[in-house]
């Protein structure tokens, strides 16, 4: 059995194709990698098909079996032996104690540890998590994405033959020149890995886009345009003006390498679409006209064995805005992600083109965006992340808002609610009290961390300004609790957006208020998710700002 | 095409400030006021305009301004309504886009708002390619 998987392991070994190790956490163990792998004991190494697995055996290509102590393996790896490590996209089975775990692994042995993305099964005293881990053996423990590279992102990256790629939170780096391989889009499970040198042509770049960043000033305006990388979205090889040879995702730093196959000579050029359908990062910048997804294209060039070709999207193109809009929600998903261990947000569709007169406003998992030159939100990033906040809401924890027009007025509770926590979502985000809404005329801004609004509602029914909503969430999320001016941190933030999913989404609310969520009810989760610890720093944010909270949180009462 | 066709003897445009398609839609932030903008031909390619402000709160000020014709009001209860008119030429087979827009300021607070109307020959659409992606969406590509 062993001599038959070293030799198919042998015989696999140059058509694999190298690939990061993905496991991010827990549930289910076995699957490995797309490393050269292989089979026997002591053998390391092995390729694609690759069955079988020796004791001690190393790696693994998209084989199936698993020795004892077996360790990597490869895409659609199933079975696993006692003591496997790593795991493999698709992975399944998992021998007992098995560690790592590749996406969309199953099962899992005892004591498996690690998981990959959509990790189902999982053995007794698994531990760590995958996104959207299912199952579970005895004394399974917890799930997530702990060990994200938030710098990196979920799509790897290609400096030359250099492959990053993400280990347990720790960016790391693999030649794939010393395997006589390339670095370059693999597929869409394994992103940028190393590949198989082949006689396919190469074209490399990076993809930029003209961006405008909001002034922090109450009189609005925007910056002078700067180049931003393009991060995640779609890139594609195109022949003639409509024929898509070859697709690939940029990376973080917007840098791509695709691979395509085309008559030497053909005329090609490079496309951008602002889409990912990464589970993670399920967002598409749309026309709001006719669904079209928004595109850029590069200039023409010859297809030729290797090829150099930077991509910049212009603001004279009308589509420099459109990538703006997708960055803003790579932002908001990626954080998603690294920091709250959601890995498959509810897709996100973003509806902006020149001239749309459509408002700006969210509903049902889509956001329309104003492009009239006199009033165009495309480089609005904190209007933008606003809309997302209320798809955020939608997506992980509950809103009850009636909707409408709002400014800072006393609104209904559960409108300012959401509001104001939406106001709340675009500034952590951006790790910024300013916000800002940018017209012909330069628009307004707003800073919220000084700003002391407040509540002249009576009771905890009665009318409240969003601001309030907003200034003591920033106050509440700052990094220390004092008087002091204080920026949110990407663990204050968390700890306080938490109480959406973990709270608002599931609770019996208290409803001492208006009936469904507002103010009082994301405290109540606060103080059940936080303890009683800070009930003299938030009586001291309510007393600032007026509003009458009761500190009767359903058993986390304070004193 | 000229600027008169295309506006008619006597056509009045409206475009609020917030237009929105669904009643249960969570908007962005606003100045607390509403702004009409109308427009009438005069001929000859002259246009009035007429913007009209209503405020959703009482403010210290509004700035309101359109054509060349700026003018401050001061101490506004809610629902106040001040309306100001200017007049534009847009000559023969040209195109303009007109505002109107309004700076409210409350205490501290100082929001803005805009509304605009379309005058005369729109320019051309920016040319286009539909490229059919593998997964049956298409993507609309601009290129310089």
């Amino acid at each position: 059995m062993n001599r038959l998987f070293i030799i198919a392991a042998l015989a696999a070994l140059s058509a694999c194709e190298c690939g990061k190790p993905t496991g991010n956490n827990t549930g289910g163990g076995g699957g490995g990698l797309v490393f050269p792998s292989g089979g026997g004991s002591a053998i390391s190494g092995g390729g694609t098909g690759a069955t079988g697995g020796g004791n001690g055996a190393v790696g693994g290509g998209d084989g199936t079996g698993g020795g004892t102590s077996a360790t990597g393996g490869g895409t659609s790896a199933t079975g696993g032996g006692t003591s496997a490590t790593g795991g493999g996209t698709s992975a399944t089975g998992g021998g007992t104690s098995a560690t790592g775990g590749g996406t969309s692994a199953t099962g899992g042995g005892t004591s498996a540890t690690g998981g990959g993305t959509s990790a189902t099964g999982g053995g007794a005293n698994a531990t760590g998590g995958g996104t959207n881990a299912t199952g579970g053996g005895t004394g399974a423990t917890d799930g997530g994405v702990s060990n994200a590279c938030p710098g990196l992102g979920p799509v790897n990256a290609c400096a030359g033959s250099v492959l990053s790629y993400c280990v347990n939170g720790t960016v790391t780096q693999l030649d794939c020149a010393t395997a006589s391989q390339s670095c370059a889009f693999s597929s869409a499970a394994n992103q940028y890995a190393c590949v198989a040198s082949t006689s396919q042509f190469i074209v490399s770049g990076t993809v930029t886009y003209e961006d405008r960043a909001p002034i922090a000033s109450e009189n609005g305006g925007l910056a002078s345009s700067a180049p931003l990388p393009v991060r995640g979205a779609e890139v594609s090889v195109i022949q003639g003006t409509t024929t898509v040879l070859a697709t690939a995702n940029t990376a973080n730093d917007g840098s791509y390498v695709l691979r395509y196959t085309a008559t030497a000579g053909a005329t090609v050029h490079i496309s951008v679409t602002a889409r990912s359908q990464l589970a993670a990062r399920a967002l598409s910048v749309r026309r709001a006209n006719n669904n079209n997804l928004h595109a850029f294209g590069g200039a023409d060039f010859s297809a030729t064995a290797t090829a150099t070709q930077n991509v910049e999207v212009t603001y004279s193109s009308n589509e420099a805005e459109a990538f703006n809009i997708f960055d803003q929600g790579i932002l908001a998903f990626d954080w998603l992600h690294d920091r709250l261990n959601i890995a498959a947000p509810t897709a996100l569709t973003l509806r902006w083109h020149r001239n749309n007169n459509d408002g700006t406003y969210y509903q049902d998992n889509e956001i329309f965006l104003l492009g009239p030159l006199s009033d165009d939100d495309g480089y609005d990033d904190t209007v933008i992340l606003h809309e997302i906040g209320h798809h955020i809401e939608d997506a992980i924890g509950r809103s009850d808002s009636p909707g409408g027009d709002h400014a800072f007025e006393p609104v209904d509770p559960r409108l300012a609610w959401s509001e104001g926590f939406s106001t709340w979502f675009a500034l952590s985000m951006r790790k910024s009290p300013w916000y800002s809404d940018t017209d012909v005329n330069g628009g307004w801004g707003w800073e919220y961390d000084d700003s002391v609004s407040t509540f002249d509602g009576g009771t905890l029914a009665g009318d409240i300004s969003e601001d309030v909503v907003t200034e003591l969430l920033w106050d509440l999320s700052d990094t220390d609790q004092s008087e002091t001016s204080q920026l949110v941190t990407d663990d204050s933030f968390a700890a306080a957006l938490r109480v959406q999913p973990d709270y608002l989404r599931t609770a019996t609310l208290r409803n001492v208020g208006t009936p469904g969520v507002d103010l009082v009810d994301f405290l109540d989760g606060w103080f059940v998710l936080n303890t009683t610890s800070s009930c003299t720093w938030v009586e001291t944010l309510t007393t600032r700002h007026t509003f009458p909270y009761d500190f009767n949180a359903p058993n986390a009462a304070c004193p | 095409m000229n600027a008169t066709r295309l506006a008619g003897p006597l056509c009045v445009l409206l475009l609020s400030a917030c237009q929105h398609s669904s009643e249960r839609a969570e908007r962005k932030p606003t100045a607390p006021v509403k702004l009409t903008l109308e427009t009438r031909s005069l001929g000859n390619g002259d246009h009035e305009l007429t913007l009209t402000a209503t405020t959703t709160a009482a403010l210290d000020s509004l700035v309101l301004k359109t054509g060349e014709i700026v003018k401050e009001f001061t101490t506004l209860e809610n629902g106040a309504t001040r309306t100001i008119r200017a007049r534009v030429h847009i000559r023969d087979g040209e195109g303009q886009e007109v505002t109107g827009t309004a700076r409210t300021v409350k205490g501290e607070r100082q929001r803005s708002a805009v509304t605009a109307i379309w005058l005369g020959v729109k320019p051309p659409e920016q040319p286009t390619t539909v490229i059919p992606l593998p997964d049956g969406e298409k993507a609309e590509e601009v290129r310089e």
